[in-house]
């Protein structure tokens, strides 16, 4: 008779997330990489007072880009790498077009987060939220006024 | 001596013609009744048992008098520092909205159930008269640095309940716990 002992956490397979979440996950890395190239517009259009600025959210959102792509990878999705450019939602050809379109990136981001947390298994909730929040106060900082509902735009409250 | 061909009367005693034309359709109506599990009485069933709160009506609820007493702590404050009136408003509406969307079909937090109250006076979706107590009680008026901890605990409150509710719900608190936090960088600035 031979005894077996369970496989230490480390070995034990990571249960697959659901399609949805899966799907969500890869929106968010889809976010993260068009924000990451959309600040390297921001900060070559908004001159020297926001350089720093945008290279801080740069290297933020790229945090977050491989947190996601770990995620997927190893849920065994393997993660879309982003692409060479993206087509911006305006024209940028001014510091104040640059500090919208930061805005415009966290909000849109924060969306995205807010989908993830309705499609993450509850104890993976947290972590989605917590990345809404950055978003949320990213997009403050750039000069958003604050938001009753950050990312859910159908609850817009207009003043 | 005439003869007829009618039979002559039998006298059964106890069980007349009339007797049976009655109790036929009673018989009938009782068989009915208790086929269907039902009893001819004068007194009304009692009440059925109210069903208890799931789980996202009692995190609605508490994330509810959260903002209740954010509102009304936000109202107080605006009475000691009209300086601040304008980011204090932002606060306030954004507050009023969450109660919306907390308690849409509510429009009195008289509706409540007790068993769901939780112990805090809940305000309504307005702006509560000067002297009415709706946040936390507490010995001295709020202010700007009280209120910026009231607003991260509280956000802080929602984002607990979120591994317990639905979906909807969950995208809601989470929504809500980021506008709170970012009122507590708006009400720090106002502050300092």
């Amino acid at each position: 008779m031979s005894v077996t002992t369970p496989p230490p956490d480390s070995a034990r397979p990571v249960p697959r997330p659901p399609a949805a979440e899966l799907g969500a996950l890869a929106a968010a890395l889809a976010g993260e990489h068009a924000a990451i190239y959309a600040y390297g517009v921001v900060g070559g259009q908004a001159g020297d007072a926001y350089r720093r600025a945008s290279a801080e959210r740069i290297a933020a959102h790229s945090v977050q880009r491989d947190l996601l792509a770990a995620e997927l990878s190893a849920a065994g999705t393997p993660p879309a790498a982003g692409a060479p450019a993206y087509t911006l939602p305006f024209a940028v050809r001014s510091v104040g077009d640059a500090l919208r379109l930061a805005v415009h990136v966290e909000h849109a981001l924060a969306a995205t987060y807010v989908d993830l947390v309705a499609a993450a298994a509850p104890t993976r909730r947290a972590r989605a939220a917590a990345r809404l929040t950055d978003c949320a106060e990213q997009a403050h900082a750039w000069g958003a006024e604050p938001q009753a509902f950050p990312g859910l735009p159908e609850r817009a409250v207009s003043r | 001596m005439p003869t007829s061909d009618r039979p002559a009367r039998v006298d059964r005693p106890g069980l007349t013609r009339r007797t049976v034309l009655f109790a036929g359709p009673m018989v009938t109506v009782a068989a009915i009744t208790a086929s269907c599990g039902l009893r001819l009485e004068t007194d009304p069933p009692p009440p059925a048992a109210p069903l208890p709160p799931t789980a996202d009506e009692l995190a609605r609820e508490r994330a509810a008098t959260e903002v209740a007493a954010l509102l009304g702590q936000v109202d107080a404050v605006r009475r000691t520092r009209p300086d601040a009136a304008a980011p204090l408003a932002v606060v306030a509406a954004a507050h009023r909205a969450h109660l919306a969307a907390l308690r849409p079909a509510r429009s009195t937090p008289t509706d409540i159930p007790t068993s769901m109250q939780t112990g805090t006076p809940t305000g309504t979706p307005t702006d509560t008269p000067a002297g009415t107590p709706t946040g936390k009680p507490s010995a001295s008026p709020p202010t700007l640095a009280a209120l910026v901890a009231a607003e991260q605990d509280a956000a802080a409150a929602l984002l607990a309940d979120l591994a317990s509710v639905g979906s909807p719900t969950a995208r809601l608190l989470a929504s809500m716990a980021a506008a709170m936090r970012v009122h507590a960088i708006v009400l720090r600035r106002a502050a300092s």
